[in-house]
């Protein structure tokens, strides 16, 4: 029962990693970009945990600013994922350029909150 | 589209497939889909095809059936005589995709289970039409006959198409031209000599509209405004536009009775201080404002403004007065104050009928956004002078769902951005920011529990929680509370539950379907141990946040009985109390009806924004249901509903007219058709027969009805079984005719409503005396004037907190409470002396440095909502700070009075001395008018207090506290005096009280 489960995961790995290797280039730099938002936002999170979150507003804005670009990427990857069907008309400039509009948005108000 | 998959599964033999596509050069994608959007049209554009006629329901309607037949097949010999004919279903139609999808039901080619879709595709020059096709094998044909023949067909269509197009465009290039031709001032004359020939002004009107169109949205109409479909499109718009104008200015006037019947002022208490916010803003710019800090409320503890107040409104107001001002247009601060809120009331009519648009199109928009403008629970808060929190706040919540609703439609980023400002914007103004982000998060759980996930979803709500969660921090009131409060978490909840979905539905894209069960079988271990450990910290940071979970507000609403148990501040405010019956029907009107209906509309078919719809309305009813201020939610949500259930209605009903009209003309037509459908018919008989008995089974007036029909039977067989279909006739008339009486009895009400009950401003009353001359009290203005011209600036003022705003704003004097009910210890201190004896009250007092005390009586007016009734409150709330005041004290038998069965406390307490104090003199006997009774202690006097000024209908009554004596020898000798006084008083009114 183990082994067979055990096997069952390698097998789904080998399956999940041969098909992700076959998605395009730039979606892969937006995954990589996105795991490095997220890690950054972990990091921030231990950090946290270790020394204490008094100053609440800067540790706020860090974390949300990661997990804030992670999400805006993601999205992004979304919009210009050409297998997706639902954003066929999407331009991928348009979707990029809502992509900066966004996280304009979102450093403004970071760069506000940071007190 | 489901159609198509269960019929290809249940076929057992291969279906024949294909594909056939045409290209159209000159015509884009949204001039060539009228033609295709034309089911019952076929008969123009397919080569052979001589008949083409409507059978069943109405063009473009899935459901419709239409008849063709006369074209020619492959495989007939020249020898054929008999017509080939064929029954076609519209399956599907999605005018936003360009995509059509029918079946063929009946029909003598022997095409089964045929199904077929086309598509318009956008291509760079021109577009595409694309017909793809899937049939069970036909005898007597080859596949290649099929291609060939749908190939050429559709060939011929696209080209037809082109040129019919194409000689719209000429035709109107050259109209255009004349046009131009013409000098401006010859425009008129041109116009009327044209309107000799009512076609040709009907195209010229037309044209003018596109040109203003494309005067409008220039980008939009610099392709197709030459085209016939556009427009139509243009002239829909243009009407909708002016349409959409009358309503904003609908929406603004009809809440001016306010200022016509009585006058430009602020209303009520709570629109007072935001006045003097804005006040404050405008004067001292907004740095200053937010470092307010108040030190003429609250005496001695103060309030800091800037931190505690919901900024939004006062930026408004300040920002419009500003604008106006730079433009030189000078109006006063209270001006532009009075008219924010049926400004605003207009735009919130405006973002009903965008919402209403996106869920259910512009019919039901427009219907929306009219209901809005009118509806009394909305007017009740934003009549002219009502300058509260709620008046932009509404517009602010509609239009954030709005545009909630837009990105899940369209899925941009650009519109997610957007709707995280106006959410940044509602909470701004108003602490109903709540429900909008409990409510998105519950409609996204919705959508994801019933399968209706997709990527359109996650862009709408992920960078919501992330951006709005940050700019609601950003607002000093709600602060850190964006994170910390229990209010918020279902959002966050929400936002891991999204993500775990998210990368499900990506693993399950680029995996196989065997590969996933083995992932799913994996991840549901060990994420369910994961999600265990996720919900454990959950609630242990719930449990460990300051707040200890939700806030007083919010824990009333989720049960109703809370406040009444343990916040009597709350459970004080009479806007705070549940509804009552009538109370719906006096704020929502005919809506109340019509929302059912609305609802059952949103589910045919249900889609993610009507399903979200459908969530505000439940949710919304449930807390107008708990608290009778929050009716102001519900009524968008009826609104919006009743917009869809009349629109509908409408369609409907002017549907079926429109169906029979014609034929009835057309009568010889449709004839024509018939003879070769005769075959046709044998299906839908027995349909027929079937309805006849039922309606048999009915009253006796019906059958007769029936058979009255019946001998119209044999004239028109299809006439009949269009018939019925659609509603009759003389149905459809009188339901349209009851549906506008329906909605006219609904505008009289709100204009009842506007002008009679909600405009009121409450500083000054009127009355009507039974001559029929009209009576003005303008008391509380005379008290707050008297104040601030006879007074110290920095006297202080006590009242019960009532008051306390409009004695800040109007009379600039430091109050002890006010609306802002922030300290509840504040308020029982002055609960307490107001329930106290004299002496008792006068220390209370003196302790808080106050000089006068202002009471409200409306007894010899009868003005009911006075000190007097609010007494009670003043006990329970005192009470609940200071125990030594007990609300058994001052009832007598559980009944609260003040007649001569009241109790000593209550008729030796300071409010009933203050309020009744020398009222006996007004006419001897001293008659209450609110409380109908002659009041238990008429003789008093008193020892602590004087009377420094009454009003001239003795609404406001000022004393003033006698200062205390400094010498103890002569202290003493005055309270053995007082004491002396006292006693003689009480005797006194004992006496008095048989009488």
């Amino acid at each position: 029962m183990a082994r067979s489960s055990s096997k069952d995961a390698q097998d789904l790995f080998r399956a999940l990693w041969s098909a992700y290797s076959a998605t395009p280039t730039n979606l892969k730099i937006i995954d990589l970009y996105v795991l490095f938002a997220i890690s950054t936002a972990l990091i921030q999170v231990a950090y946290m945990a270790l020394v204490g979150s008094f100053p609440f507003n800067s540790f706020l804005s860090g974390v949300l600013s990661c997990v804030g670009t992670a999400v805006l990427a993601v999205c992004l990857r979304i919009q210009v994922n050409k297998e997706n069907k639902e954003f066929k008309d999407l331009a991928p400039e348009r979707a990029f350029a809502d992509f900066v509009l966004c996280n304009l948005v979102l450093h403004l108000v970071i760069m506000n909150f940071l007190g | 589209m489901e159609h198509i998959q269960q019929s290809s599964q249940s076929t057992t033999e291969a279906k024949w497939k294909g594909k056939a596509t045409a290209q159209v050069k000159e015509s884009n994608a949204e001039q060539i889909w009228p033609c295709i959007e034309d089911f019952f049209g076929l008969d123009k554009w397919f080569p052979g095809i001589s008949t083409c006629i409507p059978l069943e329901g109405i063009s473009g309607q899935p459901g419709c059936v239409r008849f063709c037949a006369g074209f020619k097949t492959p495989v007939d010999g020249h020898d054929k005589k008999t017509v080939n004919w064929t029954k076609q279903k519209l399956l599907s139609i999605d005018p936003t995709r360009l995509t059509i999808c029918y079946s063929i039901i009946d029909g003598n080619v022997g095409f089964h289970s045929y199904v077929s879709t086309w598509n318009v595709l956008p291509k760079d020059d021109g577009c595409e039409i694309e017909w793809i096709y899937e049939v069970e094998p036909v005898q007597g044909w080859k596949l290649e006959l099929l291609d060939s023949f749908i190939h050429n067909g559709l060939q011929v269509m696209a080209q037809r198409m082109q040129d019919a197009l194409k000689t719209l465009e000429q035709a109107l290039r050259v109209e255009v031209e004349r046009l131009n031709k013409q000098s401006g001032g010859a425009c008129l004359r041109f116009c009327l000599f044209k309107f000799e020939t009512p076609r040709n002004a009907l195209s010229l009107l037309s044209l003018f509209l596109s040109s203003l169109r494309s005067s409008i949205w220039p980008s939009m109409a610099a392709s197709d405004a030459h085209n016939g479909a556009s427009v139509r499109h243009a002239f829909g718009s243009v009407l909708a536009f002016f349409i959409l104008l009358l309503i904003g200015v609908l929406a603004f006037s009809i809440r001016l009775f306010s200022v016509i019947k009585y006058e430009s002022v602020i209303h009520e208490f709570d629109p007072y201080f935001n006045y003097r916010v804005t006040q404050f803003l405008t004067k001292n710019g907004i740095y200053d404002f937010w470092n307010w800090f108040d030190d003429r409320t609250w005496y001695p503890l103060g309030r800091v403004i800037g931190g505690t107040v919901y900024p939004g409104l006062t930026l408004t107001a300040g920002t419009l007065w500003w604008i106006l001002n730079s433009v030189n247009i000078p109006l006063s601060v209270e001006t532009v104050c009075v008219f924010t809120a049926p400004i605003f009331s207009a735009f919130a009519s405006w973002a009903t009928y965008l919402l209403t648009k996106e869920v259910k199109g512009v019919g039901a928009g427009l219907t929306a956004a009219a209901l809005l403008a009118m509806v009394p629970s909305y007017i009740s808060r934003s009549v002219a002078g009502s300058y509260d929190n709620e008046a932009v706040a509404i517009f602010a919540l509609i239009f954030t769902f709005y545009l909630y609703i837009k990105t899940l439609n369209t899925g941009s980023l650009f519109y997610a951005t957007l709707n995280s400002i106006a959410y940044f914007y509602m909470v701004c103004s108003w602490g109903g920011y709540t429900f909008i982000i409990n409510l998105i998060p519950m409609h996204v759980l919705l959508c994801i529990v019933t399968g209706r996930y997709s990527s359109r979803l996650y862009i709408a709500y992920a960078p919501l929680v992330v951006l709005g969660t940050l700019l609601a921090s950003l607002v000093p009131v709600v602060g850190f509370n964006a994170v910390m409060t229990s209010e918020h978490f279902a959002s966050f909840l929400v936002f891991i539950i999204i993500h775990v979905v998210a990368l499900v539905y990506y693993i399950k894209g680029i995996l196989t379907p065997k590969m996933f069960k083995v992932a799913v079988a994996l991840v549901v271990s060990v994420g369910l141990a994961v999600c265990c450990a996720m919900v454990a910290v959950l609630i242990a940071v719930v449990a460990s946040s300051p707040t200890k979970g939700w806030s007083g507000r919010s824990l009333s609403l989720l049960d109703p009985t809370y406040a009444s148990k343990y916040i009597p501040i709350i459970a004080s405010v009479s806007e705070h109390q549940p509804p009552t019956w009538p109370s719906y029907f006096m704020d929502i009107n005919v809506l109340a009806f019509l929302v059912p209906a609305g609802i059952i509309a949103c589910f045919s078919p249900l889609s993610d924004a009507s399903s979200f719809v459908i969530l505000y309305i439940v949710t919304s009813v449930y807390f107008s249901g708990v608290m009778v201020r929050l009716m102001l939610v519900l009524a968008p949500a009826a609104c919006i509903l009743s917009g869809i259930a009349l629109s509908q209605a409408f369609d409907v009903f002017t549907g079926s007219i429109k169906f029979q009209l014609p034929s009835l003309s057309g009568h010889s037509h449709v004839d024509a058709g018939e003879a070769s459908s005769e075959s046709v018919v044998t299906n839908d008989s027995v349909k027929t027969d079937k309805s006849e008995d039922t309606s048999k089974e009915r009253t006796s007036k019906k059958s007769k009805k029936k058979e009255k029909e019946l001998v119209e039977k044999p004239l028109s067989k299809s006439q009949i079984k269009k018939r019925l279909l659609v509603l009759p006739l003389e149905t459809s008339i009188i339901a349209i005719i009851l549906l506008v009486l329906l909605g006219a009895f609904y505008v009289v009400h709100s204009v009842w409503a506007a002008a009679e009950a909600y405009s009121a401003p409450s500083i000054v009353l009127t009355s009507y005396s039974p001559e029929g001359g009209l009576h003005v009290f303008d008391d509380f203005r005379e008290a707050y004037a008297w104040l601030s011209h006879n007074t110290e600036v920095d006297d202080k003022v006590a009242s019960w907190w009532d008051y306390g705003y409009q004695t800040t704003a109007m009379a600039n004097r430091t109050v002890i409470v006010d609306n802002n009910t922030w300290n509840n210890t504040h308020i029982a201190t002055v609960g307490t002396a107001m329930s106290s004896p004299e002496k008792a009250a006068w220390e209370i007092f003196h302790s808080l440095d106050v000089k006068y005390v202002l009471v409200v009586f409306g007894g010899l007016v009868g003005y009911p909502s006075d000190d007097i009734n609010k007494f009670l409150w003043m006990v329970r709330i005192g009470g609940g700070v200071f125990p030594h005041i007990k609300e058994p004290d001052y009832l007598r038998d559980g009944q609260y009075r003040i007649d001569s069965m009241a109790t000593p406390t209550m008729l030796n307490c300071l409010m009933y001395k203050l309020s009744y104090y020398r009222f006996v003199e007004t006419d001897g006997k001293a008659f209450d008018r609110v409380r109908r009774t002659e009041i238990g202690k008429k003789h008093f006097k008193l020892t602590h207090f004087e009377e420094v000024f009454t009003t001239h209908h003795w609404m406001v009554r000022i004393y003033k506290l006698k200062p205390p004596k400094n010498r103890i020898r002569g202290k003493t000798k005055k309270s053995k005096s007082k004491a002396s006084s006292k006693t003689a008083s009480k005797r006194k009114g004992l006496k008095r009280n048989p009488f």
